[in-house]
């Protein structure tokens, strides 16, 4: 029989940790070199979504006119305690089978845990976060693998189903679509200030509560006519990931800075006492030559990497009434349009 | 000052003033015949540590069994677990 005898005293997982959230993601252009191959392997047919685009998850025909979504998201802690940790790592990974307009149907869990510096029972708490948001989403969590890591490391690999008229894809929208975004922008300056130890009483548990909130009103807006595209925003910022469907779209896009919701109303108290994550430097150097019209301040805001972020949805004008009505049924309290889709110009995205 | 704490097993102290880190500190014991049909195992406190109550955590592993002591408690409150062998 062996005993450890180690501190039970409250651990904050941050410490432990170089990144946080989605602000681990590898940089767009840096994961553009390491995809980048000459290596090509033959098509299939089935494969609906794949590596040939950047969209959310792979999707693969069941020739019955469903389709399998599969998706996998994983990260270090963005917040201290391990059980909302292991809420938001799962939130977030589930959130791309809603982004595609699917219904999840299972998830396994990935852990990376640091066995000689955290105990055991703090990675229980994680799994137990875990389950806690898969039994919200309505799905089981069947099954993971784990590894003895130098960080903490959790999220999950998760399969859904989707009609195939009911996919939503990143990269189809239309000239002329409204830009809606379902969650305010802002996480990763809440959570660098946390970590920083400089965040206000009054601001403390609302990064968190965003970020474990499900998109479930994705699934719904699967079967809406009148959304041609969609996608959820993380690691790489609204800007980020509205380039992508901007420009595997080819068109361009405005953005109405004054309409984009921000998580709390003085961030700017925060971005002058330095609370910017890494990740905002990084997305952009990687994208930043595709936008016009910034400002510093805006740049911050719109290149901030969230993690379980919001559905960044496309919708045609004459859907628009519908899907407002569609997203305030659901509680979604950000419902006022942030931009458009337009022709195709010189930048990518154009900030008002 | 950080936590410490004794671990008495059927009134042997058997880790006496160990100090508690993040880091476990892991002792194997051998359950001799002479030890009984009982183990009585105690987690006690031998300082209140900088912000009390102290808190601290002893896991035992047994074969492909774990059982878990959370101990959270001050110099007047101690933490224990009896275990029994059993009879095949």
């Amino acid at each position: 029989m062996t005993i450890d005898l180690m501190t039970n005293d409250v651990i904050k997982l941050t410490q432990y940790s170089h990144g946080a959230g989605c602000g681990c993601k590898i940089a767009p252009k840096v994961l553009e070199d390491i995809l980048s191959t000459n290596l090509s392997l033959p098509d299939n047919k089935n494969l609906l979504v794949g590596n040939s685009s950047k969209d959310d998850a792979a999707v693969y025909d069941l020739g019955n006119g469903m389709a399998l979504i599969s998706t996998t998201d994983f990260f270090m802690p963005i917040v201290d305690d391990p059980f909302e940790f292991g809420r938001i790592a799962s939130a977030n990974a589930i959130s791309d089978v809603y982004a595609m307009g699917g219904k999840p149907i299972v998830a396994i869990a990935i852990l990376g845990w640091p066995i000689n510096v955290l105990p055991p029972a703090i990675a229980q708490k994680v799994i137990e976060g875990s389950k806690s948001i898969c039994a919200e989403a309505g799905i089981p969590l069947a099954g993971g693998h784990s590894i003895d890591s130098v960080e903490p490391i959790f999220g999950l690999a998760v399969n859904g189903l989707v009609g195939i008229n009911n996919l939503k894809k990143n990269n189809t929208a239309k000239e002329g679509d409204v830009i809606f975004l379902t969650k305010p922008l802002g996480v990763g300056i809440l959570t660098t200030a946390e970590k920083k130890g400089i965040l206000k009483g009054e601001h403390k548990g609302i990064a968190a509560k965003q970020m474990m909130q499900l998109n479930k009103t994705g699934e719904i807006l699967g079967s809406s006519k009148g959304v041609n595209a969609m996608t959820d925003v993380t690691g790489f910022g609204l800007l980020g990931h509205l380039v992508e469907m901007a420009e595997g779209s080819g068109l361009s896009a405005v953005i109405d800075f004054e309409k984009v919701p921000l998580i709390i109303d003085d961030l700017k108290n925060y971005i002058d006492q330095k609370c910017v994550p890494g990740g905002t430097t990084r997305n952009w150097d990687s994208y930043g030559d595709k936008i016009a019209n910034i400002s510093d301040y805006q740049k911050t805001i719109l290149a901030d990497p969230q993690t379980s972020g919001g559905l960044l949805i496309a919708v045609e004008e004459a859907s628009v009434e519908k899907v407002k009505q569609i997203l305030s049924k659901e509680g979604i309290e950000f419902i006022k349009p942030i931009g458009r889709f337009i022709k195709s110009e010189e930048k990518i995205i154009m900030v008002n | 000052m950080g936590v410490i704490v004794s671990v008495i097993l059927n009134g042997k102290n058997i880790m006496p003033k160990q100090g508690l880190s993040t880091k476990a500190i892991t002792k194997t014991i051998y359950i001799t015949p002479d030890l009984g049909d009982s183990l009585q195992l105690i987690m006690y406190a031998e300082n209140l540590g900088s912000i009390p109550p102290n808190t601290g955590l002893l896991i035992i592993h047994d074969g492909d069994d774990m059982y878990q002591i959370r101990f959270a408690g001050d110099l007047q409150k101690k933490s224990a677990i009896i275990l029994r062998r059993k009879k095949n």
